[in-house]
């Protein structure tokens, strides 16, 4: 076995190792932690966390890549590797991964939804829905199908509570007595979620070790592990994205806050001509000039998943370009706000210099509109991956995505009977996911931003500033 | 204030131009007329004789800034840079893959295009104003929490998603208008109902959300209070003071998007068939049609450009304290 | 639960118009927590006169003001109490319908006895009536002319809304009494300036406008919170010159919410003071100031900086307003009293009469008189007369600083020289942004501040006096001029020795919640400056200098681990000094350090500073609209008009016999509780810096003036030994 680092791989793991520095950080120092103390006095978003962190577990099972050893005949000769670059989450889904149909099946079917001839054992052909390879296999006759999905369903929700009720318990027996007491924060909301979410997903997990429980695609692949892999794409661009120009953003906004005159013409400049031109327009043009440069330079690419990921990377990169300039304007608004105060003004009457003024005092004051930033960006990218997938100017094809599952059965509706469960278990999954990235953002916005926070009096703003 | 026009309009002229250079840049430079040609003709093996016959047909067998072999003025004018970017600043696009003036198809395209934009925007403007001053007026209240997590509810749903459940829906299950298609004159209208509808559905959630942000923000100013300490009632504070404050941002944030009305929009155009310059763009884009994405880029930035100046001026029409200084 | 109207105490001023009984407000604070903000507070108002609700920031006055029109934000809530509004005597006002119907509604809910079934009760009105209260009834003026006004709507069209809900008038006459209000309040002009829109208006006339729309319906009532706060002195002396008149005129009772007491000493007829969310006093203006009660009045008074007190230290109270959710078992004043007894802390003292023996008032007005404490002071020599004579009083109290003599003259070179200092800030219009003017913030200023002395630079708003303080520190460019700094001249300072120019001079900004980074630790702020100039030869060190200036400005140490928003604003301005203090300069710019705070709190500072420069030597250069301050801390003092020194000597000499008549005009309008008002009024507002009239820029506005003011510049001409004025009428060649 062999690890393979992708690009995005590294970058997703380095982005969750800064996550964790920061979050250390914060939980050190009361000031900042305040702000995320009112996030999480907001149910919803309470109750969107444990959704977001299901997702990001999948996501990052699915950043753990290999190439699996293949049989050595010679044992002097050097290891060989297989070609497919596999990740821990196909591991874990083996057997969705590996189940796959001949063409189409419906939800929890067990037999194929298109008429085939099939051969009889006497010979004579038959036209019929034949039966799936690995659904159902089990059942001794057709009806027992549904007896069996309820006991399968009620014993992974029974599954799902129990181990809901063990991490409860570790939870309650290590906060000890503190918790008792009544707080504003809805660690409740998040508690239901949890539960509800195991529950949900143990039931498919049972029902998944015997059925498709969305069914298979048109070359029988099942819907669900598509679905499964189409997390890490949508987690990656939602992410990625924007921590990939987060640099440019800070610098450019803020060097044209800070020091005016020709730096903020400039900058000024560049982001108008950028935000003039139609992204998709740009993205399009960007990515096709990317196309290009993969076609004319196979040779850069050991295997096809290298290449689809480059090519996720250049779209993040790109999607970045065209999206920099929204936080940029901001940044400088700020800068040029945060650079008339009092507290600047000393610093510069201490011969602090300009660098350090604005990376110490400027880009820290600024820090909520980042924050911000990034949560509510985080959906609209992962919306935007699919709407682009669908125009053809996406991710590669060849990688798992909402969008491109959406892009291949957009005609499926259109068969008769029609076949609706690609779709729905593409746009159930990303509604989810932007749902309850959504409704984080939401809070977080209201508890970062100084003119909601303001809204709400709070004793200490009562005591400033009362008389000039 | 006719000198500061003139000087946005000079500086709207040099953005344009440097978004010329960069598409120049983007299309030319790093991909060069070699690769299109090989791209257009199909596969990787074509003879070095067909591309330059390719290039010479279409004009791309010019040099890039400088031709050194011609004389006077033509050294500059007979590039590829002058031919195929500065000739864009006359509305002069060339013909698009199939041989058609990329002007003319962009004419005719506008009128369906403007069809549908033009309602989505109106009909979508008056309900999230509207939505947005319930949210406001209720403020603090269950309905209010209800309207805004039905906004992030609504937003949190993918457009494609709109569009191919309300296509399968009204027109599939119930046949209630066709699934797709064009024509001229009231006719339009049936085809228009569905996508204008899900176009409207479809902003809701932001649109709505902002706009209650904007009120709010309008609603915890102090004159507010001054006009409750006069005695005028809830609804003349809303709508006198409120309103009339917080409908200036609104209404300079709606005039930077209506000329890029023009441009028309890229899914719903494409799903329901409706001949705009949205389909046209990402007919372009699927079918590698540079030159057509690279008149289309030029065309929305320089009606990006106009919407910025209209935004400069609605301002100064709109808010005393600009008109006036 | 409410007797009838005007049964407590003897009538004086007229019958009473307004009682409130027991009001108490909570804020919710996020969960389920409610801070009380308003405790208990009864008080009446009668007909036609001032009273005045006095206290420090947080106490809950302005919450008051808003619950009396329950105008209050969405977070606070009344708990308690009731307020209850005379009946209206005329007609007018509100229109008959609505009276029937307010009457109607607010009689059984309010619980009055029969006797004054008509009183209403405004707590049971409902919202629709009680918006036919507002307005009519009892109006209010805000402390922010600037964002109190409709920034989209012309004046008369937001004064002409209030007059149309009194009935059906046509447009015609509804501009006609819009014109005659706005005359009223002394807008000149006023056919023109109706169809203008707030911004087109200076602070002062933005004020005057509040006043003409809430006088448009003839009120009762007006509340007017912090009116004139946000106004310089001159201003402030035509806005309260007004409210008196219009007072006079209609016999207008005035809730007057205000932190001076020097307005209070001014205008008020009767006051109330309040601290911690409860009234600590009330009692009658003038037997107020020569006797207050309550020790907090008394100190409060005595925290007042004047000249007859420069010898010692100011009074200063220990310690801090109260932060909003702390709890008492006592008296809340208790631990800040220096009358502290056992009792006190374990007793709530309540608000009950009290008779002073103080001789020179009639028995009636000291029967009105009510104080909230165990020991309330008695003694005649309690007062503010007795304290000019004997300024031992006000220095006996635990925390007063030590007496400090005047600080030792050095004879060298001037620290600081500005010669013919100017700071002009282009304006660029037109297609290429060419220059066509200039805001000639500075315009010719020459200086000098001696070593170990502090020159305060007075002036009002927009004068360019904080300009000049940034143009030491080289945060501004000087266009022209010189400014000369112990021999050497900054402005032709590379990088390098700019910063070592830096750690010499430094500033004190007079916001403290602005001044200090938010994000930063204490130890971080104060050692900011030591690293970006090298200072100290490692961390330990800098830890140790930090640790130092903490002490010098009386923090305790263990501040270096904690941020800033754990700091009140007065202890955030000692943060300021000390950081300023770290790298020991020779000049401190002190830029409006007081204004923001208490009175309490400013004496603690002014103090401070005054023993910082006895001890360490270091030269003030005090900038401040505040003329009161001066008096207690300047050596010299220099007045500032629209960009030029109009006057500078000795503060001895100027504040006693000020030669400028804009000094004098600007030191007649401090109100003062010490002095008679006997004032020379100043027409208009100080004209823009980017239009300065010509000759004499005070000349638009001088009394004085004549005609070749208008053309000539005037010189410098020295009066005195150190005393020089800028006006021709001084001059003794011309004359």
């Amino acid at each position: 076995m062999k690890f393979v680092l992708l690009w995005t791989d590294g970058l997703a793991w380095a982005l969750v190792a800064a996550c964790i520095a920061f979050a250390w950080i914060v939980h050190r120092h009361e000031h900042l932690r305040a702000p995320w103390r009112r996030v999480a006095h907001s149910a919803t978003a309470m109750a969107s966390v444990p959704v977001l962190c299901v997702f990001l577990l999948i996501g990052l099972a699915d950043s753990i890549h290999y190439r699996l050893a293949l049989e050595q005949v010679d044992k002097a000769a050097p290891a060989r590797y297989a070609v497919e670059v596999q990740s821990v989450l196909d591991a874990l889904l083996d057997r969705l991964r590996t189940a796959r149909e001949r063409t189409y099946s419906a939800p929890l079917a067990i037999h194929a939804y298109q008429k085939e001839s099939i051969d009889q054992a006497d010979g004579t052909t038959v036209r019929d829905y034949p039966s799936l390879r690995f659904a159902g296999l089990h059942l001794h006759s057709e009806g027992e199908r549904t007896t069996d999905l309820v006991v399968r369903a009620s014993s992974g929700a029974v599954i799902g509570l129990l181990i809901w009720g063990v991490i409860w318990l570790g939870a309650r027996t290590r906060k000890g007595e503190q918790s008792r007491q009544p707080s504003p924060e809805r660690t409740d909301a998040a508690w239901l979620s949890l539960a509800i979410i195991l529950m949900c997903g143990a039931m498919i997990a049972r029902c998944a070790s015997g059925y498709h429980v969305f069914g298979t695609d048109r070359v029988g692949q099942d819907v669900l592990y598509l679905a499964l892999k189409s997390i890490r794409t949508a987690l990656v661009i939602g992410t990625l994205t924007t921590f990939v120009m987060l640099p440019f953003s800070l610098g450019l906004g803020i060097a044209a806050g800070y020091c005016k005159g020709w730096i903020d013409d400039g900058v000024q400049f560049i982001y108008t001509t950028l935000n003039s031109i139609p992204s998709v327009l740009l993205i399009a043009a960007a990515v096709l000039l990317m196309q290009v440069f993969i076609d004319t330079h196979p040779d850069l690419f050991q295997t096809l998943a290298e290449r689809a990921d480059l090519r996720l990377l250049f779209l993040c990169i790109i999607l970045g370009l065209t999206s920099w300039t929204g936080l940029a304007r901001l940044l400088r608004a700020e800068a040029l706000k945060l650079r008339e105060l009092d507290y600047v003004q000393a610093a510069r009457a201490l011969g602090v210099s300009s660098l350090r003024i604005m990376s110490s005092h400027v880009a820290r004051n600024a820090m909520h509109l980042v924050v911000i930033t990034l949560v509510t960006e985080f959906s609209s990218l992962v919306l935007a991956e699919a709407v682009l997938s669908y125009i053809g100017v996406g991710v590669d094809p060849s990688m798992n995505s909402f969008g491109t599952m959406i892009n291949a059965a957009r005609l499926e509706l259109s068969r008769e009977p029609p076949v609706w469960w690609s779709l729905a278990a593409a746009f159930s999954f990303m509604f989810i996911l932007v749902l309850a990235a959504n409704l984080l953002a939401d809070a977080v916005r209201d508890a970062f931003d100084p003119r909601t926070a303001t809204a709400r009096i709070a004793p200490a703003a009562t005591q400033a500033g009362a008389h000039r | 204030m006719s000198a500061w026009l003139l000087r946005r309009f000079a500086y709207a002229l040099v953005i344009l131009f440097a978004v010329n250079l960069l598409t120049f840049a983007l299309f030319f430079v790093v991909n060069t007329p070699d690769d299109m040609a090989r791209m257009q003709l199909g596969n990787k093996r074509v003879s070095a004789e067909a591309i330059e016959r390719w290039k010479q047909e279409k004009g791309y067998d010019k040099p890039q800034w400088f031709n050194a072999s011609a004389s006077g003025p033509g050294r500059w004018t007979d590039t590829l840079f002058f031919e195929k970017s500065v000739r864009l600043f006359l509305f002069d696009f060339g013909n698009d893959i199939d041989g058609r003036s990329i002007r003319e198809e962009i004419l005719a395209r506008m009128g369906p295009s403007l069809a549908l934009a033009v309602p989505v925007f109106l009909v979508g403007l008056a309900f999230n104003i509207t939505f947005a001053l319930g949210m406001a007026f209720f403020r603090g209240t269950a309905l209010d929490l209800s309207g805004r997590i039905a906004c992030i509810g609504l937003m949190s749903v993918s457009s494609l998603f709109y569009i191919i459940s309300g296509q399968y829906l009204v027109s599939k299950v119930f046949a209630l208008v066709p699934i797709s298609g064009f024509s001229g004159g009231f006719d339009a209208l049936r085809f228009l109902v569905l996508p204008v509808a899900i176009g409207v559905l479809g902003g809701i959630g932001a649109g709505a959300r902002f706009y209650r942000t904007l009120f709010l923000e309008e609603i915890g100013r102090d004159y507010v209070r001054t006009a409750r300490a006069k005695g005028l009632s809830e609804w003349t504070v809303m709508f006198r003071h409120v309103l009339r404050n917080a409908l200036i941002p609104i209404l300079t944030g709606v005039v930077a998007v209506i000329p890029t009305l023009f441009m028309g929009s890229l899914l719903a155009e494409s799903f329901f068939g409706i001949p705009g310059l949205g389909s046209y763009t990402i007919d372009a884009i699927q079918s590698q049609d540079f030159l057509v994405v690279r008149s289309m880029v030029f065309l929305g930035s320089a009606l990006y450009i106009v919407g910025l100046l209209l935004t400069d001026i609605s301002y100064t029409l709109v808010d005393p304290r600009v008109r006036l200084e | 639960m409410t007797a009838p109207l005007g049964a407590g105490g003897s009538v004086t001023m007229g019958e009473t118009l307004l009682r409130v009984d027991d009001l108490s407000v909570a804020l919710s604070t996020g969960g389920s927590m409610n801070v009380p903000v308003i405790d208990a507070v009864s008080f009446e108002l009668r007909r036609g006169e001032t009273l005045a609700l006095v206290g420090e920031s947080g106490c809950g006055k302005s919450m008051t003001a808003l619950a009396l029109m329950r105008l209050l934000p969405e977070s606070a809530h009344v708990t308690g109490g009731a307020v209850v509004l005379r009946a209206e005597s005329g007609a007018g006002g509100l229109p008959p319908a609505s009276v029937a119907d307010a009457m109607a509604c607010a009689a059984p809910a309010a619980l009055l006895s029969a006797s004054s079934a008509a009183d209403i009760d405004l707590f049971g009105l409902t919202e629709a009536q009680m918006r036919s209260v507002r307005g009519h009834r009892i109006a209010m003026i805000f402390q922010e002319p600037a964002t109190s006004l409709n920034p989209v709507l012309t004046l008369g069209e937001q004064i002409g809304e209030v007059l149309r809900r009194s009935g059906r008038q046509d447009r015609a006459q509804e501009r006609e009494r819009v014109i005659e209000l706005l005359k009223a309040v002394g807008i000149a002009t006023p056919q023109r300036r109706i169809d203008e829109y707030p911004f087109q208006f200076s602070g002062g006339m933005r004020q005057r406008a509040m006043i003409a729309m809430a006088l448009a319906l003839e009120p009762d009532i007006l509340i007017a919170d912090e009116p004139t706060t946000a106004l310089d002195v001159t201003i402030q002396a035509q806005v309260l010159e007004l409210l008196a008149e219009l007072q006079q005129r209609r016999g207008t009772a005035i809730v007057l919410i205000t932190h001076d007491l020097g307005v209070v000493a001014q205008m008020a007829d009767r006051v109330a003071v309040m601290y911690a969310s409860q009234l600590v006093e009330v009692a009658d203006c003038k037997s107020f100031f020569a006797a207050p009660r309550h020790p907090y009045s008394r100190k409060l008074i005595e925290a007042v900086p004047d000249l007859s007190r420069r010898a010692g230290g100011l009074a200063v109270i220990p310690g801090q307003v109260p932060v909003l959710g702390t709890t008492w078992q006592g008296c809340r004043f208790a631990e800040r009293c220096d009358q502290q007894q056992a009792r006190c802390l374990s007793a709530p003292p309540v608000l009950s009469p009290h008779q002073t023996a103080y001789r020179s008032f009639s028995e009636a007005q000291t029967a009105a008189a009510k104080v909230r404490c165990f020991y309330p002071l008695d003694t005649e020599s309690a007062g503010v007369d007795a304290l000019g004579t004997d300024p031992m009083v006000a220095t006996t109290g635990p925390q007063t600083a030590a007496a400090l003599t005047e600080p030792i003259r050095a004879s060298a070179a001037p620290l600081l020289e500005l010669l013919d200092l100017k700071v002009h800030f282009p304006i660029r219009r037109g297609l290429w942004r060419r220059t066509v003017g200039h805001v000639r913030a500075v315009d010719g200023v020459s200086l000098a501040i001696e070593r170990g002395q502090t020159l305060a630079l007075v002036g009002e708003s927009g004068c360019g006096k904080t300009t000049v303080g940034k143009a030491i520190l080289g945060l501004v460019d000087a266009s022209a001029g010189r400014v000369r700094f112990d021999g050497t001249e900054p402005a032709q300072f590379d990088r390098q020795s700019l910063r070592r120019y830096r750690r010499r001079v430094q500033i004190v900004f007079q916001d403290p919640f602005g001044s200090l980074d938010p994000r930063m630790q204490v130890s971080e702020i104060l050692k900011e400056g030591l690293r970006a100039q090298s200072l100290g030869t490692d961390e330990a060190a800098r830890d140790r200098r930090a640790a130092q200036v903490l002490d010098l400005v009386g923090l305790p140490r263990s501040a270096m681990t904690r941020y800033p928003h754990e700091f009140s604003g007065g202890q955030r301005q000692r943060l300021a000094i000390a950081r300023a203090l770290a790298v020991e300069p020779s000049l401190i710019v002190c830029d409006e350090p007081t204004s923001a705070l208490d009175v309490s709190v400013q004496a603690q500072i002014l103090n401070l500073l005054r023993q910082l420069q006895y001890e360490l030597g270091v030269s003030f250069l005090f900038i401040t609209h505040n003329l009161a301050a001066v008096e207690f801390i300047a050596d010299r003092v220099a007045v500032m008009y629209l960009g030029r020194i109009v006057e500078q000597g000795a503060v001895d000499r100027v504040l006693t016999q000020p030669a400028h008549p804009y000094t004098r005009a600007l030191l007649s309008a401090v109100p003062s509780i010490h002095r008679p008002a006997d004032r020379i009024r100043l027409q208009g507002e100080m004209p823009s810096p980017s239009q300065p009239p010509s000759g004499c820029h005070f000349h638009p506005r001088c009394a004085q003036a004549e005609p070749r003011c208008q053309r000539q510049v005037p010189a410098v001409i020295n009066l005195a030994d150190d005393h020089q004025a800028a006006c021709l009428l001084l001059d003794p060649v011309q004359r």
